[in-house]
């Protein structure tokens, strides 16, 4: 990148809204030095917003703002008060290093009551606070239409004076304004100049898209908050020139894996990632990916769950905590009601790896000994008392053992238990909890998965508190996201379905008895989770143990004493995140919900759940 | 009786098949013609492709992997009957020169399987014949491409010997023959290695084969828009059929649940018999008629 300059005006194109160009502004200012007294940087904001800026400025990097006015002949001005906004850039250099800051935007009326503050400042997150047309509304002042005149934006002559007052002027401009700008300023500066505009550095290729266009929206406010905050952090550290925002999309996956050991993702991904950016740019002849594009190679190269992580961080501003507004219609906030609601997507995890685990266990071999004649090939080895038990009977022939490999075909309903790694749990802390499934009023109602889990109340916002919930075991009963008309349609009968299915966890006498002894400490949680799976199984249980851990040995006695079998299971069927998600994902939203459907499992319902939903447990849940 | 396994390696050799290298003489295995067909949708998953293994486009139909290049060893994941392999195949045919190998995983699928085993000869002056794997062969020629279908299924102490090739090194161990194969040449993209896998029912990869293995494209259900072509693709003439079809498509919800294959299996059916209806015909290999 190559800034411009005009005798002793420098010019620093940028693009709007854009880190790219943010860094490349330091780099510039890092190159042109200006210094005390003698320079000066000229943004392109009107003088009368001078004291608000600067008022938002001391409060950058913590709490950036938006503010925007328009006078009485319809110009619009953006202040931007973001760490990824070109000129605040340039400001926040200027003020560090004492350099005199001059105002040469348009004059267009800035009040305080027009300030906008934005808690989440880019792209889907503040779309979804404000809506896309306030958003457009906004930055329409940034996208330029056809037609319009620079001398409505700069104050020109000002840019003159400046030039003659100072040894230097360093002043950010739009680079959609650089074309109009360079005809005007011989006229306006009337300085003789000894160095034409030069413009065989232009930096940037702008395609002027139609601004109407919705594609354009997000790519226009371009950086994602996540970078912002490694930009920052790099900053503080003295190392803002340093930042590439490319090496930054893999820096900040490393940083998440380093911050969460369960990702356990491995160094070759993080080689993949970054080659794939760099191959895109170039395939793609551009110099930023948008955050869909981003994602999308972030799934190739990490797959979806850790895509979806990195979602979330790099929708994260410093950490900051999220406003996520739920939006109901004024006729359904009348109807709205408290309560707890499972977030759906883990019932659908739940489901599917049920549904997996039992077809696992059918296609499970099962090896069986057996001996037969010697028929060519010694197989396992001479089977030595078959051969002389068939020889005092006088066959003189030799017997060879086999095994053969059978499958065993085990009851889809049969409950299964899975047990998690405590490293990190305190089972002191731990309490049971159930998910249930069935007629949301009215006496059907089952447990679908009953769970042994400390709790963590993660934020409120909202008035909703959503809860996530660390397992340390759990059994499933039945399908969870079944509605309850097709859960009845896998029971031969009514009656089979309430012998296998607990109801709901309350209610349930069996399972009441077993929490109440585990809380009055006469038996262990581990041992009232196995005995309610022993009681409602038909004949046995299937048990799915984290990776490397053996079945403990108590479970073979309160198997012979239920007379139900064990199937083992190994935990290597699930993947990493698979693993991670089922203990980690599983949250639930207390607050004002709209009323529940007729069951708890409509489909509608659980669709439009996860649909309003979904912003408060990206941002708000665990990252 | 012979105390070693005598191995052949003096005398002309007639064969193109058969090679010397170090010092063994190997049968390669034959590669797999690919007769080029149009690929319906899946123009996302092309361009990943493409873009893994960093392929110069001269022509849509002519793909060159520039020299020096080291094109990406990637996995495609997707439930069975959704067009991994042609997908593969039809990427592979596009790359000019290039010969096309492949191995499809299973349980029984052994280390020597994979690389080198060694088989009775048919020619009556030798005992033994060597023979190389289809990923030995690919190894061993220049501008080819393996492609492991069904990885997953594959027993990992099988798997283990992909370590070694899929990384810096391009080499595998014959414990057999107490030999290392490395790549045919130093040029990173004359070797193609590329896998695909169904998650549900089978285990997961190892890790350290899994990591190797990236990026991973999902391989995921076709738009009703793209079925509607391929079925069209199928039986291009008879409206009745495709009429007939898509009722039972639509009512039945089969874009969410069905298979390509599943789907032009029942066309299939549908062509030969006029007189059973869809839902029967569906039913006779897919559980109640749903897929």
């Amino acid at each position: 990148m190559e800034l411009l300059q005009y005798r002793n005006l420098y010019v620093l194109p940028y693009q709007p809204l854009s880190l790219a160009s943010t860094v490349f502004v330091r780099r510039a200012l890092e190159h042109i030095r200006p210094g005390s007294m003698h320079d000066v940087v000229a943004l392109p904001y009107p003088v009368n917003a001078k004291q608000l800026f600067m008022e938002r400025l001391a409060e950058l990097p913590d709490h950036p703002t938006a503010m925007v006015s328009e006078d009485a002949n319809g110009r619009r001005c953006l202040v931007p008060v973001f760490v990824h906004e070109p000129p605040v850039e340039a400001a926040r250099f200027a003020m560090e290093h004492g350099v005199e800051i001059a105002y040469i935007g348009g004059h267009v009326a800035m009040k305080r009551e027009e300030e906008i503050r934005y808690e989440l400042p880019v792209e889907a997150g503040l779309l979804g606070v404000i809506g896309v047309k306030p958003w457009m509304d906004i930055i329409r002042p940034w996208l330029r239409e056809p037609g319009y005149d620079v001398r409505d934006r700069y104050d020109l002559a000002k840019m003159a004076e400046l030039c003659k007052a100072f040894d230097r002027v360093v002043m950010p401009v739009h680079v959609q304004d650089l074309d109009q700008l360079k005809s005007l300023l011989d006229d306006l500066l009337s300085l003789p100049s000894d160095r034409r505009f030069d413009r065989s550095g232009q930096p940037y290729t702008i395609s002027v898209a139609d601004p109407k266009g919705t594609e354009l929206y997000p790519h226009y406010m371009g950086p994602m908050p996540g970078l912002s905050s490694l930009y920052e952090e790099m900053r503080a550290a003295g190392r803002a020139a340093e930042y590439d925002p490319h090496t930054a999309l893999v820096r900040t996956a490393m940083n998440m894996v380093e911050r969460d050991p369960e990702l356990r993702t491995p160094i070759e991904a993080h080689r993949t990632f970054q080659l794939l950016i760099d191959r895109t740019l170039a395939t793609k002849g551009v110099t930023q990916l948008s955050l869909a594009e981003v994602l999308e190679l972030a799934c190739l190269a990490y797959g979806k769950p850790f895509s979806d992580r990195l979602h979330r961080q790099l929708l994260t501003y410093r950490e900051s905590a999220p406003r996520v507004i739920i939006h109901f219609t004024e006729e359904e906030r009348k109807n709205l009601r408290f309560d707890n609601i499972a977030w759906p997507p883990h019932k659908f995890l739940m489901s599917r790896l049920r549904r997996r685990i039992h077809k696992l266990v059918d296609e499970q071999p099962v090896l069986e000994r057996r001996s037969h004649v010697m028929r060519g090939s010694l197989e396992k080895g001479i089977d030595v008392r078959a051969t002389m038990r068939a020889a005092f009977l006088g066959d003189d022939r030799l017997c060879v053992r086999a095994h053969d490999r059978t499958t065993q075909v085990v009851d889809d309903n049969e409950p299964i238990v899975m047990l998690f790694p405590q490293r990190d749990l305190d089972p002191r802390h731990a309490q049971f909890c159930s998910t249930w499934v069935g007629q949301t009023r009215g006496s059907e109602q089952y447990t679908g998965v009953w769970q042994y889990c400390t709790s963590s109340d993660r934020r409120v916002q909202n008035g909703y508190l959503v809860r996530q919930h660390f397992n340390l075991g759990m059994v499933v009963f039945c399908d969870p996201l079944l509605h309850l008309d097709r859960l009845k349609e896998s029971y031969r009968s009514g009656d089979e379905m309430r012998n296998r299915v607990p109801i709901r966890r309350l209610k349930d006498p069996v399972l009441c008895d077993l929490e109440e002894k585990e809380v009055r400490g006469a038996i262990g949680w581990m041992e009232a989770l196995f005995t309610g799976a022993f009681h409602y199984a038909q004949k046995a249980i299937v048990v799915m143990l984290p990776q490397g851990q053996v079945l403990p040995a108590k479970v073979n006695e309160w198997a012979t004493r239920s007379g139900k079998g064990v199937i083992l299971v190994d935990a290597g069927c699930l993947t990493n995140y698979e693993a991670s998600d089922l203990r980690y994902s599983d949250y639930s939203i207390q607050g004002p919900h709209l009323p529940q459907k007729d069951d708890r499992n409509d489909v509608g319902y659980l669709l439009d759940l996860e649909e309003r939903f979904r912003d408060l447990i990206v941002l708000g849940g665990n990252t | 009786m012979p105390t070693s396994l005598d191995l052949p390696t003096k005398g002309p050799i007639h064969d193109p098949l058969v090679i010397e290298h170090q010092g063994l003489r190997i049968r390669l295995a034959p590669d797999q013609p690919l007769r080029p067909k149009r690929l319906i949708g899946r123009t996302k998953e092309t361009g990943l492709i493409k873009l893994a293994w960093d392929v110069n486009i001269a022509t849509e139909e002519v793909w060159q992997v520039l020299p020096g290049r080291k094109p990406m060893s990637i996995k495609l994941e997707g439930a069975p009957g959704m067009g991994k392999n042609a997908l593969i195949e039809h990427c592979a045919s596009k790359l000019q020169g290039y010969k096309f190998y492949s191995i499809a995983g299973h349980e029984q699928l052994e280390p020597e399987d994979l690389i080198l085993s060694i088989v009775p000869s048919l020619d009556a002056d030798k005992r033994f014949e060597l023979h190389a794997s289809p990923l030995l062969t690919a190894l061993l020629t220049p501008r080819s491409i393996f492609f492991f279908d069904e990885i997953n299924r594959v027993p990992e102490r099988s798997l283990s010997m992909l370590s070694s090739l899929l990384d810096h090194r391009r080499a595998m161990y014959s414990g057999l023959v107490s030999k290392w194969f490395t790549a045919a040449t130093r040029n990173p993209g004359d070797f193609i290695f590329c896998a695909a896998l169904n998650k549900d029912g089978a285990r997961a990869l190892p890790e350290y084969i899994d990591q190797r293995l990236l990026p991973t494209i999902t391989v995921g259900r076709p738009s009703r828009e793209e079925m509607m072509a391929i079925v069209q693709g199928a039986c291009a003439t008879d409206d009745a059929l495709m009429d007939r079809f898509f009722t039972w498509y639509i009512a039945k919800g089969a874009d969410r649940t069905a298979s390509v294959r599943q789907c032009l299996l029942l066309l299939e059916m549908a062509k030969r018999d006029t007189e059973t209806s869809m839902d029967d015909l569906a039913r006779s290999f897919m559980s109640d008629g749903n897929p």
